[in-house]
């Protein structure tokens, strides 16, 4: 099965094509200004490199939660792709991706943090199922990091044996004063990767919809700062 | 590369708060045209709000492209050319356009252009629309207004795919300005349609409001009317909203039709093309007209469902620039503040 996964919530995107389980090709992409160009000729290279734009068997996209344009370029791509090919496609989170990445042992539960606005994180409390990936098991908090922690150790009775996400990384001692027993992951497992986007696709195949074509969307969590000022749920939160 | 009247070109736009797909032949004739407005959801806000515009396209954009493609009966293999509106327009939504016409070149093969929005409702005059309508004869050089709540531009047309720049706004866009003082005058949103209505009730000749003329070539300025406007309203003397909002309205139109007029003659203009949003205004049409009819010349507005943003235009865009210089490759940027060219 090869499976293109497309990531482009992060502060560094990425795309990989994945064979059988092996990664055969990726493309990281530091500048986000920049991604708009270099995105679609990346993928362009990357199946015509392994000859696989005939067979492409699913798509799988990062969809957030993250930056608003940089998650709604690759979901665009990947929406659009699917769609011409007739390909099944799967959405994959941020925190999902993330926290696959770890590699950690079955049963463990990681809380992922990723910054959001001022001094507010997205949280998002996951378990490790037993091939690996991630699942989340609540979802998506904007919250202070205090209110984050505490919410994460209340849900699971216990501290989270994992912390990762550019804000844990960022708020290392805050966390490791207040949940000791908790590993915090490196900066290099802090972001979502195109790789863990397509492996999760592949072990999880039950995700993959043709339907998603038309229906995937960038999971925001919030609303729009117009939608907040003007008290209006438009229902855009993905 | 080649193009011939059969052949059928997809169109994307996503510039503003319009999600639009459409199918175009031969650079003329509409196969299908797909608009998913969302007017009504930035009516909550009084205007549009870019990153709500953007979240609706993200979730609209294939939505919109296969019904495009099933109403035009095509398969992707009868495509010839996708076109895109890369700008000008709100950058995040031009992003989600130009990223799926991306995505669907990639997974097609099709080749790709980025077309200007400007460029875009300056096509609309010629093409054969849905009700029948004529389009405009191709007779040049014409000269184009193409005036909307983004733009007040004027363009040279010295052919299909040639256009030149020759005016602009300094400030505000014409319909922004309409806009503006509908929110005034708290008439709501969409302001031109609001101060339309409640102008036609009212006297044009009421309240004295000047007709900014910049003398610099075939400029517009639009923001001292509207802070002539506001000043009217501080000022305290009671004038009935109708007057108010017919005497704005004609204010905007008067110095439309005179640039337009001044540029069409200058350049010899056979004929005068008038677009945007803001053509669908029935003062502007008359005096429009009026105007030309008394320099010998004809003004030719698109019906209302070309008037204001869709893909047709797009892909009409489309066929003539890929026709005259070729296609653009995946690296091809937005840009939100794209000009046409200006020589
Ligand atoms: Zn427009």
């Amino acid at each position: 099965m090869t499976i293109l996964g497309i990531e482009t919530s992060a502060k560094i995107a990425s795309i990989a094509l994945l064979c059988d389980g092996a990664v055969v090709g990726e493309r990281i992409y530091e500048a986000r200004m920049t991604l708009n160009q270099r995105l679609a000729p990346g993928i362009a290279e990357l199946l015509d490199e392994h000859a696989a734009s005939d067979e492409l068997d699913a798509i799988a996209a990062g969809v957030g939660p993250g930056s608003f344009t940089g998650v709604r370029m690759g979901v665009a791509v990947a929406k659009a792709m699917a769609h011409a090919l007739g390909l099944p496609l799967a959405g994959v989170s941020a925190p999902e991706a993330i926290a696959s990445g770890l590699n950690a042992e079955p049963g463990s539960a990681v809380l992922v943090l990723q910054k959001a606005r001022a001094d507010e994180v997205y949280a998002t409390v996951l378990e490790i199922a037993d091939d690996g990936i991630a699942d989340e098991i609540a979802p998506t908090q904007v919250l202070s990091l205090s209110q984050a922690l505490l919410d994460a150790a209340q849900m699971l009775d216990r501290a989270p044996e994992h912390v990762t996400g550019d804000a844990a990384v960022a708020c290392r001692d805050d966390i490791l004063r207040d949940l000791p027993s908790a590993e915090i992951a490196g900066a290099d497992h802090a972001m979502p990767i195109a790789q863990q986007v397509a492996r999760i696709a592949a072990l999880r195949p039950d995700r993959l919809d043709r339907a998603a074509a038309f229906t995937l969307a960038p999971r925001y969590v919030r609303l729009s700062q117009a939608e907040r000022e003007f008290g209006v749920d438009l229902g855009l939160r993905g | 590369m080649r193009l011939t009247d059969n052949s059928l070109v997809l169109g994307i736009e996503t510039s503003c708060d319009e999600t639009a797909a459409a199918v175009v032949r031969g650079g003329h004739e509409i196969v299908s045209n797909v608009v998913a407005s969302q007017v009504e959801i930035h009516a909550h806000f009084g205007g549009v709000v870019p990153e709500v515009a953007s979240r609706r396209h993200a979730e609209q954009i294939t939505l919109v492209v296969e019904q495009a493609m099933s109403e035009a009966d095509a398969d992707w293999g009868d495509l010839s050319l996708i076109a895109v509106t890369r700008g000008p327009g709100l950058v995040g939504s031009l992003l989600v356009g130009v990223s799926a016409a991306k995505g669907y070149s990639l997974a097609t093969g099709l080749p790709l252009v980025g077309i200007n929005h400007i460029a875009g409702h300056i096509t609309s005059s010629f093409l054969l629309s849905a009700e029948g309508r004529e389009p405009a004869p191709r007779e040049f050089p014409s000269l184009a207004l193409v005036a909307s709540g983004g733009h007040s531009d004027l363009a040279l047309i010295a052919g299909m795919g040639r256009y030149r720049l020759v005016g602009f706004t300094r400030d505000d866009a014409a319909g922004e300005a309409l806009d503006k003082a509908a929110r005034l005058l708290g008439l709501g949103y969409p302001g031109g349609p609001a101060i339309e209505r409640a102008a036609r009730d009212g006297d044009p000749k009421a309240v004295d409001l000047p007709r900014p003329d910049t003398k610099d070539g075939f400029e517009f300025s639009f923001a001292g009317l509207k802070t002539a406007l506001v000043r009217v309203v501080e000022d305290g003397v009671e004038h009935p909203v109708t007057d108010l909002a017919a005497s704005f309205q004609q204010a905007v139109v008067d110095c439309l039709v005179r640039e337009t007029l001044e540029a069409a003659r200058h350049f010899n203009a056979w004929q005068i093309l008038v677009a945007g949003g803001v053509a669908a205004n029935s003062v502007l049409r008359n005096d429009m007209r009026a105007a030309a009819e008394g320099a010998g010349l004809s003004a030719y507005f698109p019906p209302m469902s070309l008037c204001t943003d869709n893909a047709a235009m797009v892909a009409a865009a489309g066929h003539f620039q890929a026709a005259l210089s070729g296609a653009d490759d995946l690296s091809m940027e937005a840009d939100s503040a794209l000009q046409l060219p200006a020589d």
